[in-house]
């Protein structure tokens, strides 16, 4: 009971959040110089067309009006249609969250697991050589442009090499299901996956080793050595188990960030992603789309963070909801 | 504030990365400056062939208009460097001054200001800046402004906590008192005083702004009038199967720029809190040995612990501490030894050198310990017998400890009953859950915790519970011996005493052999048959405990008793023992004790004084032992 | 499953079993179709299948068929009145729909009678009509309110993409064309029959054995949605298709690559679209002709063309491009590079260098397009060489159409189609023409262009535009550069892409596909 009724406090909190968000963003399009009826009635259409379209389109109101419009057709779970396709926003979107699901998750899971755990090794060993060269190296690993380390494996996999597809989610001519699908998938998937999770990976590392190196000078392990447990077990009982506390907190609010990494490496590997929509529509002006998928992008990372706190409460008895 | 500057710019030359990275920076600094004097090729002109690889004449080859990519690497500098100053000052200037503002004032306008930064939190920033970037035209200032309106809050959360710690210094309260009105404050007392970690994170902020710029000229907004690494590198994309080398420069040079600063940055928080680098880590492996070929076997008489010239010093940078400077003493089973000194003095030490649970820059140079007759320790080296060591076989079984501050010795993830469980488990293999919960029951009848907190997490006890919860641990698998260190410490006067009271109390139903470690005078008096008392590393005095508060036979020991705080007497008198610092206390010639001796000759500063027996087992490493001990102590009033 | 290769494979072992192998094509297309009805909007993913299963009246690309008006489809001649107001057109009488109907002159009159009702997109081209008639059953008159010589070739142009032909017994029950049934499931008169849609993926087709030009050679066609140019060249160069159209074409710069490709072949096809400059003449210094004209002699059509087409496209000296080849005046010629002339006409005109070396400062602009990003990035170098500081000021395609629009650009990079009808003059360069973006205005142009669209003499109109030409190239409101070249690739044995050479005359159609075949169908 206790728990529901946090659970609907955040999400109540999460409106006057979004609505900020929707009222920033439709003040920044609609501040911007260019006319969008032009784009909606398309190139060299005559001044009486065009005009039809802002009638058509509600744009020859008033602003704070079109901004009501909008709301009201929020609320009641529209987000309108694409200007350039005219299809449901909402679909647009939703055919597109899968593919940065599939990319930034595998990414985002690979990058974690190794980063923790060589993150964790490193903190058995602080201050050696080999715990200063991983540092130094996880540093230069997050501070590579995304982008380019996705040219550069591209570069050496795809044009070079010719191991794997440098592009696309799937092969035209593949199989549309089952096993072969999904191993078709898997090698376009590789270098887009390897890319963003490399830079990711330095930042886990980082991570890691200073959260387990925090927890391992912690009284309690000193305890759990005198006792007499093994290595091992005080590692992962007592110090990653208390480590993993500020690591999903950094994962849960890293969600925008990755969303990030995400636009340009599925720019680079022409991944139909969330990430490339975004920036597709805000080259060609959608406003509707741009608008949705904003709103739909931070009801996801406010998600993330509610999904985060309840994570670490369930991690951490200390914390009560 | 300047020595720190110097002493944290040392530190951070000292250090490998840190120091390239300097370098790194000096040098990309040094071309964006010197660009339009290095004699290069104009970076716009398109004069040469075109898509030449990299030759003697053209560093980095040419690209798709026969520009010269070198020319254009050193160019993009500028527009690199712009950007990270720019946007990082501009963030940081418009973080400072609503973080300050948000920190200073407090109430409503702080849960404002808080509540923006939350939102900025929520937002992903780099489509805000494509957004803005791609809707009012792609140009540098434009893009740096986006920048810092997007990063300031990471400056301002910063900022907000460290003027809340400010705000209460006197010399905030001294201006405000003055008359000084709140702006004139925070402008001049706050922002400055906090503003030193904030230019730490500047450095990875600085970073944060290259990347993005490179990101939004790869994605073809850019500003289009200038030489950008990204947007060479968008312009490299397209040739990349034609001329990779287009793309590879630029994306070579963000590289270098980024991982000097983020190193940078790094390498600064480092010198200013060096133990960062090196706290933690596994126990490392020490130094083993054999047992000794023809060990005694133990009898009646033989001593549960017994501990010879023991040595124990600790590496910190180049220097070396001997925490534990020779120390022997002897318990006999069922005794309790008190072990007493001011923190520094090596007490702490000498408890994790018995459990073998050092941190890893202490290491035992030398010295014995032997359990039972049986050499744990020999020369400072671990005995291992048939591949295991000896201390291992005794851990918890045999010898088990008390910690203090339980808050923290205890995990606070699992519940005690979980943590009972698990050591149970570890060391009797077989055992059922319902003998096990049976066991935990019966430990804690005897401690006095109602059985019904079993499930509780550490933190749901109240702080006197805790404690009992460390001390049920401790007795679980029903030890011998039993090392206390300081385990009443964090707790009020009153539970004090009662945890004391129930040691001694266990003690002595148990026959529990004890070894209590405590800056108190008074809490070892209650519970102790003999007393040592400890001073830079080694036990200055030793004698069972009456003889040592009736004929204390060393100054140091009676300036102990002398301060002996009771519950009436004022507890200031702690802080009037001297500050000792052991290492210059071990360094100096004669005795330890003589820079603060009352008592102190020129024999003391000369001549390293020898254990004198005063009988009964008291002994004091004085000169002036036998006059000392002649000579009843005064009872203060 | 790599469709087309597997039918190579399958004929190289099965060839003397089976005397014709299925031909599968599949054609990569950027855009997913909204939907398959033509007439309601121009929709850039449906213009590939619907073009092959509807047919048009008649067609016409720009010049591709040359010295003709417009091309037929349906309509195997027609004839034009004496006072260029009546056409009468007079169809096929093999034409049948998917369903086995009879294709009908009511069909046509039905079709453009509710494309008018309804102002879809195409009524544009048929407003001057006064009324359609049908005589009988495969005989269309179509009457105008006035002499209009460009309506011909301006509607057959536009029916490429609007203007087709709907059966009038399936769709007279509903209301417009963007309703009912057969709005994703379409009944035509083309060479293709529709089969399925697979949403998000592609449009399935097959070859109509009843068309009236006899069966396609391609049995299969599917229309597969690639968005992204990447993708496309990566499949292509998988063998995954064997047509990779212009839109998809990497650099031109990597067009070596592909010729020394013995699997590749290259086409390059005139677009038939302009690049050109617009120059604004409200601008400061813009508005002095010598400046224009120092403009023009300072821009290098040739270093721009080797920097950045890869010496493929053609630099445009006339003022029009190839569609427009028999009305180019080859006296009105634009100057070539020489940028002495160029800083000499700067002096000249009021503009010396500043104590800086600048004369004047402009912004290039132009819509965020490869080809006029690499224009106005070479320009801007070319005029600074002369002493003018410019900077770029590109934006997106949308923006920079609504800032040309409301001029506010000083010079900008324009793509423009100038055809394929010289009409197409009067839109651009008199007073009040649509597409007069630099606020250009000839009192004699305004007139010559108003009277030559009226004339039905050919000479005549011919002489009234060459002079419109020498204005224009006299006052330099416009400077053409370059006429656009295509490249698309194809692999060896394919024939009959509608960009390779008589491919749009079998092909009828930008998009038709009816006159492709593949190596293994016989000639």
């Amino acid at each position: 009971m206790k728990l529901l009724r946090y659970l609907f406090y955040r999400l109540l909190q999460m409106f006057p959040i979004a609505l900020f968000i929707v009222v920033i963003n439709f003040a920044l399009i609609h501040m911007a110089p260019g006319d969008v009826s032009i784009l909606l009635a398309g190139e060299g259409a005559d001044p009486e067309y065009m005009e039809q379209v802002r009638e058509r389109y509600g744009l020859n109101l008033p602003l704070y009006q079109q901004l009501g419009a909008y709301i009201g057709q929020l609320l009641q779970g529209d987000l309108g249609l694409s200007f350039r396709t005219r299809e449901p926003v909402i679909g647009i979107i939703a055919e597109r969250i899968p593919a940065t699901l599939l990319l930034a998750g595998t990414a985002l899971v690979l990058a974690s697991v190794l980063g923790v755990a060589i993150g964790a090794v490193m903190a058995r060993r602080p201050g050696s050589a080999l715990d200063t060269a991983v540092t130094t190296l996880s540093i230069s690993l997050f501070s590579i442009p995304v982008f380019w380390l996705g040219l550069m494996l591209i570069l050496l996999f795809a044009v070079t090499l010719r191991w794997l597809p440098s592009s696309g989610m799937a092969s035209i001519a593949g199989p549309r299901e089952g096993i072969g699908y999904a191993l078709d998938v898997a090698r376009h998937m590789v270098l887009p996956v390897l890319s963003l999770a490399a830079i990711w990976l330095g930042q886990y590392v980082r991570l890691s080793r200073a959260a387990v190196s925090e927890t391992l000078a912690e009284p309690y392990v000193t305890t759990a050595r005198a006792i007499g447990f093994p290595e091992r077990r005080v590692m992962t009982r007592f110090a990653l188990r208390n480590a993993m506390l500020p690591i999903v907190t950094v994962l849960g609010l890293e969600l925008g960030l990755l969303l990030t990494g995400a636009v340009l490496t599925e720019t680079v590997f022409s991944w139909p992603g969330l990430g490339r929509l975004i920036y597709e529509a805000i080259l060609s002006r959608d406003t509707p789309v741009i608008m949705g998928a904003f709103l739909i992008m931070s009801f996801t990372v406010m998600l993330a963070a509610l999904l985060t706190d309840l994570v670490y409460a369930a991690l951490d008895p200390r914390v009560r909801l | 504030m300047t020595p720190t500057l110097t002493k944290t710019l040392r530190g951070t030359l000292r250090s490998v990365p840190g120091a390239l990275s300097l370098v790194v920076l000096a040098i990309i600094t040094a071309a964006a400056l010197l660009a339009p004097v290095l004699g290069l090729p104009d970076p716009a002109e398109m004069e040469f062939a075109l898509y030449q690889p990299p030759s003697a004449e053209h560093w980095l080859g040419t690209d798709n208009f026969g520009r010269d990519i070198f020319a254009r690497v050193v160019w993009g500098a500028r527009v690199a460097l712009m950007v990270a100053i720019g946007a990082a000052l501009l963030s940081i200037l418009i973080g400072s001054v609503l973080g300050a503002v948000a920190g200073y004032f407090g109430g409503w306008v702080d849960g404002l200001l808080s509540r923006v930064f939350d939102i900025f939190l929520l937002i992903p920033t780099f489509f805000l800046i494509l957004l803005i970037v791609a809707l009012f035209g792609a140009s540098l200032p434009l893009t740096i402004i986006a920048i810092a309106l997007t990063t300031w809050p990471r400056s301002a959360r910063l900022m907000r906590s460290q003027v809340l710690t400010l705000k209460s210094r006197v010399y905030v309260q001294a201006a405000l008192a003055a008359g000084a009105p709140h702006w004139l404050v925070i402008l001049r007392h706050v922002i400055p005083n906090g503003i030193a970690p904030i230019i730490t994170d500047g450095t990875i902020l600085m970073g944060m702004a290259i990347l993005t710029e490179a990101g939004l000229s790869f994605l073809g907004l850019g500003d289009q009038n200038l030489v950008s690494w990204g947007g060479m590198i968008f312009e490299g994309q397209r040739h990349l199967r034609l001329a990779p080398w287009m793309s590879i420069a630029p994306g070579v040079a963000l590289l270098l720029l980024v991982a000097s600063l983020n190193l940078l940055g790094d390498s600064i928080t480092f010198a200013m809190n060096p133990q960062l680098r090196t706290r933690g880590g596994a126990p490392k492996k020490r130094p083993t040995v054999a047992p000794p070929a023809n060990e005694p076997a133990a009898t009646t008489d033989t001593p549960i612990l017994e501990v010879e010239d023991l040595r124990l010093v600790y590496s910190v940078g180049a220097r070396r501490i001997a925490a534990v400077d020779g120390v022997s003493f002897t318990l006999r089973r069922g005794e309790a030894l008190g072990i007493v000194g001011e923190s520094g003095c090596g007490k702490s030490s000498l408890g994790s050198a018995l459990l073998q649970t050092m941190p890893n820059n202490a290491a035992l140079t030398g010295g014995t310990i032997r359990y039972d007759g049986r050499a744990i320790v020999l020369d400072g080296k671990g005995v291992v017998e048939k591949g295991r060591a000896r201390i291992d076989a005794l851990r918890w079984t045999r010898i088990a400890t008390i910690f203090q501050s339980a808050m923290n010795a205890l995990n606070p993830v699992t519940t005690v009953r979980r943590q009972m469980t698990d050591a149970l488990r570890l060391h009797r293999p077989g055992i059922t859950r319902a003998e096990a919960t049976a066991r935990i029951g019966e430990v804690f009848g005897l401690i006095g915790i109602p059985r019904s907190r079993m499930n509780a997490y550490p933190h749901q006890l109240s702080g006197g519970m805790r404690q009992r919860a460390m001390i049920a641990l401790s007795l679980i698998l029903e030890p011998e011996l039993v090392i206390a260190d300081e385990p009443t410490t964090a707790l009020d006067m009153l539970i004090q005493d009662q945890i004391l009271g129930e040691i001694a109390d266990l003690r002595a139903r148990l026959n529990l052999s004890l070894i209590l470690v405590s800056h108190d005078m008074g809490a070892v008096a209650e519970s102790c048959d003999v007393v040592a008392v400890m001073y830079a590393g080694r036990i200055v005095e030793i004698a069972p405990t009456r003889q040592i508060f009736d004929n204390p036979a060393h100054p140091y020991t009676r300036t102990l008793i002398g301060a002996l705080p009771s519950l009436t007497g004022p507890l200031e008198e702690l802080e009037s023992l001297p500050a000792t610092d052991s290492a210059a206390v071990a360094a100096a010639q004669g005795c330890r004790f003589a820079h603060a001796c009352p008592a102190a000759t020129d024999l003391c500063r000369a001549k390293v004084p020898p254990a004198v027996p005063l009988g009964d087992g008291h002994i004091s490493e004085c000169h002036y032992a036998t006059s000392f001990a002649a000579e009843p102590r005064e009872v203060r009033a | 499953m790599r469709l087309w290769t597997s039918t190579i494979l399958a004929t190289a072992v099965l060839a003397p079993a089976l005397a014709l192998a299925e031909t599968t094509l599949i054609m990569p297309q950027q855009d997913e179709p909204r939907t398959l009805t033509p007439a309601p909007s121009s929709d850039t993913g449906g213009h590939g299948p619907t073009s092959n299963i509807y047919s048009h009246l008649v067609v016409m690309d720009w010049g591709i068929v040359e010295g003709v008006a417009a091309y037929g489809d349906l309509a195997d001649s027609w004839e034009v009145s004496e006072d260029a107001t009546t056409y009468t057109f007079h169809l096929n009488t093999d034409a049948r729909w998917h369903d086995g109907e009879d294709v009908t002159s009511e069909d046509v009159k039905f079709t453009y009678e509710r494309i008018m009702e309804k102002g879809y997109t195409f009524s544009s081209f048929l407003r001057d009509v006064k009324s359609i008639e049908t005589p009988d059953d495969d005989t269309v008159v179509i009457t105008l309110n006035k002499p209009n010589m460009a309506f011909l070739p301006m509607m057959a142009q536009g029916a490429q993409w609007t203007g087709k032909i709907y059966p009038e017994h399936l769709w007279a029950d509903q209301d417009g064309f963007d309703t009912g049934p057969y709005v994703n499931e379409p009944v035509g008169s083309g060479p293709f029959k529709f089969v399925r849609w697979d949403r998000g993926t592609a449009v399935v087709l097959e070859a109509n054995e009843d068309y009236f030009r006899g069966p396609p050679a391609v049995d299969t066609l599917i229309f597969r949605t690639i968005p992204d140019a990447n993708v496309a060249r990566a499949e292509f160069e998988a063998g995954q298709f064997p047509y990779l159209p212009f839109n998809y074409a990497p650099p031109l710069a990597e067009a070596p690559i592909f010729e020394a490709d013995p699997d590749i072949n290259v086409v390059y096809t005139p677009s038939h679209f302009s690049r050109d400059l617009q120059l604004n003449l409200n601008h400061e210094a813009l508005g002095n002709p010598k400046v224009r004209e120092a403009i023009a002699y300072a821009m290098d059509r040739e270093q721009m063309n080797r920097l950045a087409f890869n010496n493929s496209w053609t630099p445009g000296y006339y003022a029009g491009v190839s569609s427009l080849q028999k009305w180019i005046n080859e006296d009105a010629r634009f100057p070539e590079h020489d940028a002495e002339k160029a800083e000499a006409l700067l002096d000249e005109a009021g503009f010396p260098r500043g104590e800086d070396g600048w004369r004047f400062s402009v912004k290039v602009t132009g819509p965020n397009i490869s080809d006029c990003s690499a224009i106005t990035e070479i320009l801007v170098r070319q005029l600074r060489d002369v002493g003018i500081e410019a900077e770029l000021d590109r934006f997106d395609q949308s923006t920079w159409f609504s800032r040309i629009q409301e001029k506010q650009f000083d010079i900008s990079c324009y793509f423009g189609r100038y055809g394929p009808d010289p009409d197409a003059y009067r839109e651009h360069f008199s007073t009040d023409g649509a597409r007069n973006f630099m606020s250009y205005s000839d009192a004699e142009l305004d007139q010559l262009a108003a009277e030559a669209n009226t004339i039905r003499d050919e000479e005549t109109r011919k002489e009234m535009y060459g002079r419109i030409q020498e204005i224009v190239v006299r006052d330099m409101p416009y400077i053409n550069v370059f006429e656009e070249q295509k490249m698309s690739l194809v692999r060896p044995g394919w024939t009959g892409f509608a960009v390779m050479p008589g491919g749009f005359n079998k092909s009828i159609s930008w998009f038709g596909v009816y006159g492709v075949s593949g190596p293994d169908d016989a000639e």
